[in-house]
């Protein structure tokens, strides 16, 4: 017995250190594995939010005429799509104010207080959580196009996994064939305006500068929010399917503001996808 | 002592210049081959004579707080862990026991700068390693992953020079 506590003694250092080291690990094997996060331990609980917040508030002074220019850019895109709105004949019926059709959509402006994009995992925080309607697993859209999807919400603040963050995933379309393609972000591969669309069959007519789109099947965002365009096309002939890197049509260095999308239907369509 | 005033302020200090300054800095394109750790100044300066159970508790709360910002759970935590129980091990490689008095601070301007460069520049080395390796959890793009330890070790050193200049240097 006296020997096991002089052992203890001896070597109480390394045994401190182990026991500190695995509890380290175990924080970060299980906070990565389990989706679940630990709330208050992620960057988006209200002490580091509510910093990130500060800073926020105190640069985004700095970039207001950007922030405005791109709302203007935005706005004036929407009031053409609007007005310009293309009466289709030959449907079997349209619809005008008819109190049936429910709105799929609603969206949410919050503002970006914080953007990582160097990172391995990076995530974005923005400054609205579930006193503002908020929830897990819904999607983020900036002015020009997709941002990311919530993961983590507090009352106040929630953080969102970006497109570039190796555990993103999205089925997506290619806006000219309509042909689906899987979004990945690879850390070592892509920086933080590139990504890559793959398992697009060898066939398809791709051509540098096609648009890709979201394709609305997850529920998550609209049909149709724009994600980038094509930058270079190569052929895995083993595969049959092409690699594409696409540039983002969002500045992850730069972004302000965003909208949260809620689908109205979220729980009838998750019935019909499990 | 570990925990008087001078240290407090180090250690707030450093969390805040990591999380809102380097973290911030935007290098354009390559922006993902700057990423540099700088908090490991705080356990590395640390006089000779701190206990190693101090330090470690220092090291554990240092990296939780940084790893709940950077949103990277345990990440930084059990890295500079390892850094704390290493520290004795790289300052011996480089330098005897009798050279470095036990009541002072191991900065740039105490122990002089090629004992600086080789001391501070081995263990944050190791540090970027070890972490980019834990993080991404591959030996994938491995020379890639040393060019950017590298290039890391060097522009946190670059910051810890200024830092000390800054804030330590006296006439």
């Amino acid at each position: 017995m006296r020997n096991i506590i002089l052992l203890i003694q001896k070597y109480r250092n390394f045994l401190f250190f182990l026991f500190l080291e695995f509890i380290a690990l175990f924080f970060l094997f299980s906070a990565t594995n389990n989706y679940h996060h630990y709330n208050y331990l992620s960057s988006s609980n209200s002490i580091s939010a509510g910093l990130y917040n500060f800073q926020y508030r105190m640069t985004s002074y700095f970039s207001l005429r950007e922030i405005n220019n791109q709302l203007m850019v935005e706005n004036a895109n929407l009031k053409n799509q609007v007005f310009n709105r293309d009466i289709v004949v030959g449907r079997k019926y349209i619809k005008h104010k008819d109190t049936t059709f429910k709105k799929n959509f609603l969206f949410k402006e919050v503002s970006v207080i914080n953007s990582q994009y160097k990172f391995y995992k990076n995530n974005l925080i923005i400054n609205a959580g579930t006193k503002s309607g908020v929830q897990k697993k819904t999607g983020l859209i900036g002015t020009k196009g997709l941002l990311g999807i919530v993961t983590n919400v507090s009352s106040n603040y929630a953080s969102i996994r970006p497109i570039i963050n190796p555990d993103f995933g999205l089925k997506i379309l290619h806006k000219k064939s309509n042909s689906w393609g899987d979004l990945i972000w690879i850390p070592e591969e892509n920086s933080f305006n590139n990504v890559y669309v793959k398992n697009i069959p060898i066939y398809t007519d791709v051509k540098e500068g096609d648009f890709f789109i979201t394709s609305g099947a997850e529920g998550l965002f609209p049909r149709g929010v724009v994600i980038g365009r094509a930058l270079s096309i190569k052929k895995n002939i083993e595969k049959q399917t092409l690699i594409i890197k696409v540039k983002l049509e969002e500045d992850f260095s730069s972004i302000k503001v965003g909208f949260v999308v809620k689908n109205q239907f979220k729980e009838e369509l998750d019935q019909h996808l499990n | 002592m570990i925990f008087e005033l001078k240290n407090i302020i180090w250690f707030f200090g450093l969390i805040f210049i990591q999380i809102f300054f380097v973290d911030a800095l935007d290098f354009g394109t390559y922006s993902s081959f700057f990423s540099p750790v700088i908090i490991t100044f705080f356990i590395l300066k640390q006089r000779l004579n701190t206990t190693v159970f101090q330090l470690l508790i220092a090291a554990f709360f240092l990296g939780i707080i940084t790893d709940v910002f950077r949103n990277t759970l345990g990440l930084n935590t059990s890295i500079l862990l390892i850094i704390t129980f290493l520290k004795p091990t790289f300052l011996y490689a480089i330098s005897s026991k009798e050279d470095i008095e036990k009541d002072v601070d191991l900065n740039l301007f105490n122990i002089g700068v090629f004992r600086f460069l080789l001391f501070f520049g081995i263990s944050i080395f190791t540090y970027h390693l070890l972490f980019f390796l834990l993080e991404q959890f591959s030996f994938n793009n491995f020379l890639t992953l040393l060019f950017r330890a590298l290039i890391n070790t060097l522009s946190a050193l670059i910051f810890l020079i200024f830092l000390q200049y800054i804030f330590i240097y006296k006439k």
